[in-house]
């Protein structure tokens, strides 16, 4: 009994393989795609804000302003600085977005200095682009208070701030950014994988012949999970490793804890392709699904914004959304280290969703022959 | 519904003594079903496919070489073996699906329009092979619009709008037509008494069952 349940569920695994195998296109879905992706993602997604063009107007053209916008020009932050001759150019460069920054040192500058009554700098952002605004901003608030500290001269008697970051202490951003574009490579590859296999059978017609086999639901559930979750875990797996061999990103937590946090997490995805392939006709249809499905996972799931920020309606709703627990999960244990009951409070949730979804995928394969 | 293909809203029904409902598993294990469309795996070979079906139809693994040889052999798949399902041409495909159908030597068979879109001499040879399966036993259920394949059967259910509007074996069915119109079209090959063809008597019957109705 037990016996002819394996043979049958072995038999359907080494056929997913091998359809999955055979195909051109899901061979590059499954290899060439996240990879390459991973390459190019880690290079260009970054939220570092390097590179700014300045465009200076200075009126005063003296030796303090001279002295200021060196300090500007040694910094690595800024790469271009543009001189503009009067207002209505100064203007221009930061409408067309030749500069993102703009330094307006009016004529009395040097005079407020020693006479110490005070001087005035104007710095102007680029409101477009609201996050690189703020962060170009306070550079140059650092740059200018550091400048006004020296010219007060050192009474000793200021606060000194001193600032650590835990858990990645230059802040490295592809540190960050690399753990969760491995999650997110993942994610869409598992949700394309499963998504296809039973939409793509059901339009060829091949569902049927499985349907009339003496395959159980529960089987068929089985041999179409397995594949793509093996698939999935090495995938992930061997794009961990790239990350840690050759961008360095440190690995802190334990190896088992994120080889089973990562298996449940990618079982929750595995349990939502297939059921969406399984309420889906044709592989169009499951492509489309799947699109509508990610835009709102990904965005409620802490890679843009911080869940915390979020509208307290929207926070309980990302507890429906498998991506977050695998991005805490994915993030916590690489960088922070995070220990079982961390894991053990975001898998539960996980194996919520998994047996949810799985549920109901099998029985919807039925449901929609009738 | 029979396949499992669709869900029964009421009643019962057996295959070979098992309840469909009860144990719906086991039930289809009895059978085999080849359908209209070409439904085996296209990216994988015509010995993979085979492989694939014996061992879910419950052939267990030493038995399942020799099964597929088999197969092969009955259906002259040998040639095209490791060729993709889907590189085969139509008769082909149609004797891969008869032979995935039949891997497991099952009691009852069920044949979908097997012979549509399919040329002459394939479907000469399809019917000899239907005809030599049932006389070694097996049950098989064809459904068919071509009516001089009809002819072969034993027993047929004319089917119309959903409905079955008359069951018997072919000559019953041309007798009862003969009834309702006693000399269809006169022609020179047949003279009086002579029983009407399987498609005048298809058309004879549809008529009847709408004035029936009407």
């Amino acid at each position: 009994m037990i016996r002819d349940f394996l043979r049958r569920v072995a038999a359907l695994i080494k056929k997913e393989f091998r359809t999955i195998w055979n195909d051109p296109k899901s061979r590059a879905i499954i290899i060439a795609m996240p990879l390459m992706q991973l390459l190019v993602f880690s290079n260009a997604v970054t939220m570092e804000v390097r590179n700014i063009d300045t465009v200076v107007l200075d009126r005063s053209r003296s030796v303090e302003s001279r002295e200021l916008l060196s300090r500007f020009e040694n910094s690595s932050r800024f790469r271009e600085f543009y001189y503009a001759e009067n207002e209505k150019e100064f203007r221009q460069y930061l409408d067309t977005q030749k500069a993102q920054l703009g330094i307006n040192i009016p004529n009395d500058f040097a005079r407020g200095i020693k006479s110490k009554t005070g001087a005035n700098v104007q710095i102007i952002s680029d409101g477009r682009q609201t996050n690189s605004a703020a962060i170009a901003s306070g550079y140059s608030s650092q740059i200018i208070n550091l400048y006004n500290a020296e010219l007060a001269g050192n009474k000793g008697s200021g606060l000194n701030i001193t600032v650590r970051n835990w858990f990645n202490p230059n802040l490295e951003y592809k540190w960050y950014i690399l753990t969760i574009i491995v999650a997110m490579l993942s994610l869409v590859t598992t949700l394309i994988l499963t998504s296809l296999s039973i939409a793509r059978e059901r339009e060829l017609g091949t569902f049927d012949q499985l349907i009339v086999s003496p395959l159980s639901s529960f089987e068929i559930l089985l041999g179409k999970s397995i594949p793509p979750l093996v698939i999935a875990m090495t995938l992930t797996m061997v794009m961990i490793g790239i990350v840690i061999v050759f961008f360095h990103v440190p690995f802190n937590g334990s190896i088992i804890l994120f080889f089973v946090s990562i298996l449940i997490s990618l079982m929750a995805i595995v349990g939502v392709g297939l059921y969406i392939s399984s309420i889906c006709n044709t592989q169009q249809q499951a492509i489309l699904s799947v699109m509508t499905f990610m835009m709102p996972a990904v965005l409620l799931s802490g890679f843009i914004s911080p869940i915390e920020d979020m509208p307290i309606c929207l926070q309980y709703l990302t507890y429906l959304n498998p991506v977050r627990f695998f991005m805490v999960l994915s993030r916590g244990i690489i960088l922070k280290g995070v220990g079982i009951s961390d894991v053990i409070v975001n898998i539960i949730p996980l194996l919520i969703i998994a047996l949810i979804t799985l549920t109901l995928a099998s029985r919807t394969f039925k449901r929609k022959l009738g | 519904m029979m396949c499992g293909l669709a869900r029964p809203t009421s009643g019962t029904a057996r295959i070979m003594g098992i309840d469909i409902k009860k144990n719906p598993e086991k039930a289809r294990s009895n059978l085999g079903y080849m359908a209209q469309k070409f439904s085996l795996y296209g990216s994988l070979t015509v010995r993979e496919n085979l492989d694939f079906f014996a061992l879910a139809y419950g052939i267990s693994l030493l038995k399942k070489e020799e099964k597929v040889n088999e197969v092969i052999d009955v259906f002259g798949l040998r040639e095209y073996q490791n060729a993709k399902a889907e590189e085969l041409p139509l008769g082909l495909k149609q004797r891969l699906s008869m032979a995935a159908a039949l891997i497991h030597n099952p009691p009852v068979l069920f044949l979908d329009e097997p012979t549509s879109g399919v040329d002459v001499l394939t479907r000469r040879d399809f019917w000899n092979h239907i005809i030599s399966l049932s006389k070694k036993g097996v049950t098989i259920m064809v459904t068919t619009h071509f009516m001089d394949e009809a002819e072969y059967c034993d027993r047929i259910s004319l089917f119309y709008k959903g409905e079955t509007i008359a069951v018997g074996t072919p000559t019953e069915l041309k007798q009862k037509a003969a009834a309702f119109n006693p000399s269809p079209q006169p022609s020179p090959q047949r003279g009086e008494g002579v029983l009407p063809t399987m498609e005048e008597t298809f058309i004879t019957l549809i008529k009847e069952s709408e004035r029936g109705k009407s």
